[in-house]
């Protein structure tokens, strides 16, 4: 099986969810759905601990609910389907099908979000999310990781304290009950982290810590804030430098973290190496963003049922454009 | 390789040390066991190897601790890391992440070691406690035995040249446990790795160890080879015992050692079987039948438990013996069959109504423990059943339960048997005559299971039912009348403690092992046909 690297992903999610957010074309929208569910099918591992949702019974309410509020609140659009006394309090009015179908089409793009969203979370494993964080915060990474195993135990010593009480005739009705069940939980929840506090000590960790920061990386990370902050101003003020001062600014903290995490003496074990796959996977899935973006709106993914409903339009190099968004699962059945 | 000198150490908070004025010394490649009841001081003189004490502690230290040349108390524990690996007790509580590779990596990414070796390390600590075929799987999947050897290769990693185990198996069943020493023996024997382990069960372990320590309230009371000084601890193994009181010298430490000795005995009467007790079943499990995700549980389990009988369950992990006890309380329902308690059927009570008539103790007490005194926690229970609280009645449980002098006292700065003891008397606040053990000598000392064995002895003599469930056979043997043995939920042996014991090599305690055929289980049992 082969797995591609968490920042190929990482690519991968953005693109997909630029594409979701800018198109309006329920075509391509349907089409972004199914290539994120069949990514899923073929790049995730059995056991990653993905969150599961009854994927098709949660799209199948966001498309009844986000159809019917529109339907009810939008009272634009030509084809009149029935009529509501005006006297009502927001629905009343001419309901439409142009209303229908446009709130339709914003379900349709929460539902494709999801299921990008989804689609990462079942394929790329926590850990490597938290590997990208730079070595400089590799604290913030590992705190993380720990969650990870810290939590579903916690979950395990609660129920197993609310069986102990209950065994003694406890029962939960009100507030003051609670603390029967948080007191050991509390107690217990230290205990666990006091113990793997010392293992973690006893293997060493916190070996490298205490690393100083140098001046002018101190400087260049006050430089950077320093510019975002301007930058953000300038955009309230609705000045359109204010992106070039952001950009800098980030581009200032980037390199200030750079130069921290080349301090640190940690290694990391199994460090994945570049391969083409993961370079074909990035330019895929950023070839329907820069071709399809620039396009003057409405021309490229865009659509509007109003004012009168017509067949949204579909344009055959758009189409192949988006399938470079299920590069991964090609791959994935070619190997 | 380790040389203490003088050491003597306080924890923050105390008034008396924890350790007094102790010298010890360990060889290079020696194997060393570190007995002792719970407080004193095995984990404390361990933690003292790798600067864990005073560096993480805190607390007073004086004296002197060199491991390979490197002063503990100047260096610190991440020094340290590197020469000395480190298990703890609790397999759960020492996973830092989830997946079996990344767990052992992590004291080597730590260490800056380059990648190439680190997978060379990585495989190397793989093979040493035959975990390779599990390298991928998350740490969740895992039993309690597999986590705890992966807590010894993630010790390995760095290559230390010293390993300290804090009673690494006490959490684990006999298998697991077994598993878990046979490593430490290869490693000890195969790359002369020294280790030190601080250890309850002695008997399994006694033969591998060059020698043994034992301490006494924070002192080294013996010291020396462990067929020395094994007969002359109060917690030596029943084979010990029996050697010391019929004379065998040089003290046998295995079955094998001691089989010329037990032919020499002269074969007697089986002693008479124990009666049990009859009357009206206090408990009575018919056809009981629970699965859980489409897998059964328990098949068909039939069981019974009359007043003034003690039965013990045995069986291996993963049997069923938790998930029985369970449906008798009401906090599982089985699908099928019967639970009468009293006489009176359980089903459509709840877990509260039944549990008035039932004692349970769960596997962990502390669990169960969150009040400020002892006192409270059995007022508690007395407040949830809307039953009075009379002081001298409470006062004449702890009494019982030999927790007089502490019943103001916060119950979870008691000792381990005490804390257990104390969520006995939690569950047993309503005076019920039917109670429930799930594993109750799990992580006690020798004079915590006395004091158990003790009480349950005067329980039974006042008509109350026992229901053991227990990985530990030699306390089955001491007590029960009749043992369950159950296996993938369903039971393949029942019948009087004597039978069934002796008859299944894997639960046969020490005793009936050396005497196959005689109908002896304990050293008593072995005494009494002599005399």
């Amino acid at each position: 099986m082969r797995t591609f690297d968490a920042r190929a992903w990482v690519v991968w999610l953005l693109a997909g969810g630029v594409l979701v957010l800018s198109a309006r074309n329920p075509l391509y929208l349907l089409l972004l759905l199914v290539i994120s569910r069949i990514v899923q099918a073929a790049c995730a591992a059995p056991d990653v601990g993905a969150l599961r949702l009854p994927f098709w019974r949660l799209a199948a309410a966001i498309l009844i609910f986000s159809t019917l509020f529109n339907l009810l609140t939008a009272h634009v659009g030509e084809t009149m389907l029935a009529t509501l006394p005006a006297g009502w309090w927001l629905i009343g009015g001419p309901l439409t099908l142009e209303a229908a179908v446009y709130g339709f089409i914003t379900g349709l793009s929460l539902v494709t979000l999801l299921s990008l969203f989804l689609a990462f979370n079942a394929i790329v494993p926590t850990a490597e999310l938290a590997g990208l964080t730079p070595a400089a915060l590799y604290e913030l990474g590992l705190v993380l990781l720990v969650a990870i195993t810290y939590v579903p135990e916690t979950a395990r010593q609660f129920r197993r304290i609310r069986e102990a009480q209950a065994i003694r005739g406890h029962r939960l009705r009100g507030l003051r009950d609670w603390r029967p069940i948080a007191i050991p939980l509390l107690v217990g929840g230290l205990e666990r982290a006091l113990n793997l506090a010392e293992t973690m000590v006893a293997r060493g960790y916190g070996a490298t810590a205490h690393v100083g920061t140098p001046r002018p990386v101190r400087l260049l990370l006050l430089l950077g804030l320093g510019l975002a902050l301007g930058g953000a101003l300038r955009l309230t003020w609705g000045a359109a430098d204010g992106w070039g001062f952001v950009a800098a600014g980030v581009l200032a903290v980037a390199l200030a973290y750079r130069a921290l995490s080349r301090r640190v003496a940690r290694t990391r074990y199994r460090p994945r190496r570049w391969t083409w796959a993961d370079t074909v996977v990035v330019i895929a899935a950023l070839l329907p963003l820069a071709l399809l973006l620039p396009l003057p709106g409405g021309a490229g993914l865009g659509y509007a049922p109003y004012p009168r409903l017509s067949a949204p339009p579909f344009s055959a190099l758009a189409g192949a454009l988006l399938l470079g968004l299920a590069a991964p699962a090609a791959l994935e059945a070619a190997s | 390789m380790i040389a203490i000198r003088r050491l003597t150490y306080t924890y923050p908070q105390r008034s008396s040390p924890a350790l007094r004025d102790v010298t010890w010394d360990v060889a290079d490649g020696e194997f060393v066991l570190v007995a002792g009841a719970s407080g004193s001081g095995k984990s404390t003189l361990l933690r003292c190897l790798n600067g864990l004490v005073p560096h993480f502690s805190g607390g007073v230290l004086a004296g002197r601790v060199t491991v390979g040349g490197i002063d503990v108390v100047a260096a610190g524990p991440r020094v340290l890391s590197r020469h000395v690996g480190f298990v703890a007790q609790d397999p759960e509580a020492q996973a830092v992440l989830d997946r079996v590779e990344g767990e052992i990596a992590f004291a080597l990414e730590n260490a800056a070691v380059p990648p190439a070796e680190m997978r060379l390390r990585v495989e190397e600590a793989l093979d040493l406690v035959d975990l390779t075929p599990l390298r991928d799987r998350p740490l969740h999947t895992l039993s309690g035995g597999e986590r705890q050897r992966l807590a010894i290769a993630a010790a390995l990693a760095l290559r230390p040249r010293v390993l300290a185990l804090d009673e690494p198996t006490s959490q684990l069943d006999p298998q697991s446990a077994e598993d878990v020493l046979r490593a430490l023996v290869r490693l000890n024997e195969d790359l002369g790795l020294t280790i030190i382990l601080a250890e309850h069960r002695l008997e399994r372990i006694a033969r591998y160890a060059d020698r043994l320590t034992y301490l006494a309230a924070g002192r080294v009371a013996h010291d020396g080879p462990v067929r020395e000084v094994l007969p002359r601890l109060p917690a030596a193994p029943p084979l010990v015992q029996l050697a010391g009181a019929l004379g065998w010298r040089p003290t046998p430490l295995t079955i094998k050692e001691a089989k010329p000795f037990a032919a020499a005995v002269t074969p007697t009467a089986a002693p008479p079987a124990a009666e049990s007790p009859a009357g009206l079943p206090l408990l009575q499990v018919e056809g009981l039948r629970f699965s859980y995700n489409g897998h059964l549980t328990l098949k068909d389990v039939n069981l019974s438990v009359a007043p003034g009988e003690a039965v013990a369950l045995v069986g291996r992990n993963g049997a069923g013996k938790s998930t029985l006890l369970r449906c008798i309380v009401g906090l599982l329902r089985g699908q099928a069959g019967e639970v009468h308690i009293n006489g009176r059927p359980a089903r459509g009570r709840d877990v509260a109504d039944i549990c008035r008539e039932v004692g349970y103790l769960p596997q962990n007490p502390d669990d169960l423990l969150f009040a400020d005194t002892v006192a409270d926690e059995i007022r508690a229970t007395l407040r949830n059943h809307g039953l009075p609280e009379r002081a001298a009645e409470i006062a004449a449980s702890l009494e019982r339960l030999n927790l007089g002098d502490v019943a103001a006292v916060y119950p979870r700065d008691l000792s381990v048997g005490q804390r257990q003891r104390v969520a006995l008397g939690a569950v047993t606040a309503t005076r019920p005559r039917l109670l429930l053990f799930d594993e109750p000598t799990r992580g006690l000392d020798r004079a915590a299971k006395e004091e158990l064995l003790a009480l349950w002895r005067g329980w039974l003599a006042e008509g109350a039912a026992l229901l053991l469930v227990t990985h530990d056979v030699e306390m089955a043997a001491a007590i029960a009348h009749r043992t369950v043995v159950l296996s993938q939920g369903e039971v393949i042996a029942a019948g009087p403690t004597r039978d069934v014991l002796t008859a299944t090599p894997h639960f046969a305690p020490q005793i009936a092992r050396l005497f196959p055929g005689r109908g002896w289980l304990t050293v008593a049992d072995v005494l009494a046909a002599l005399n």
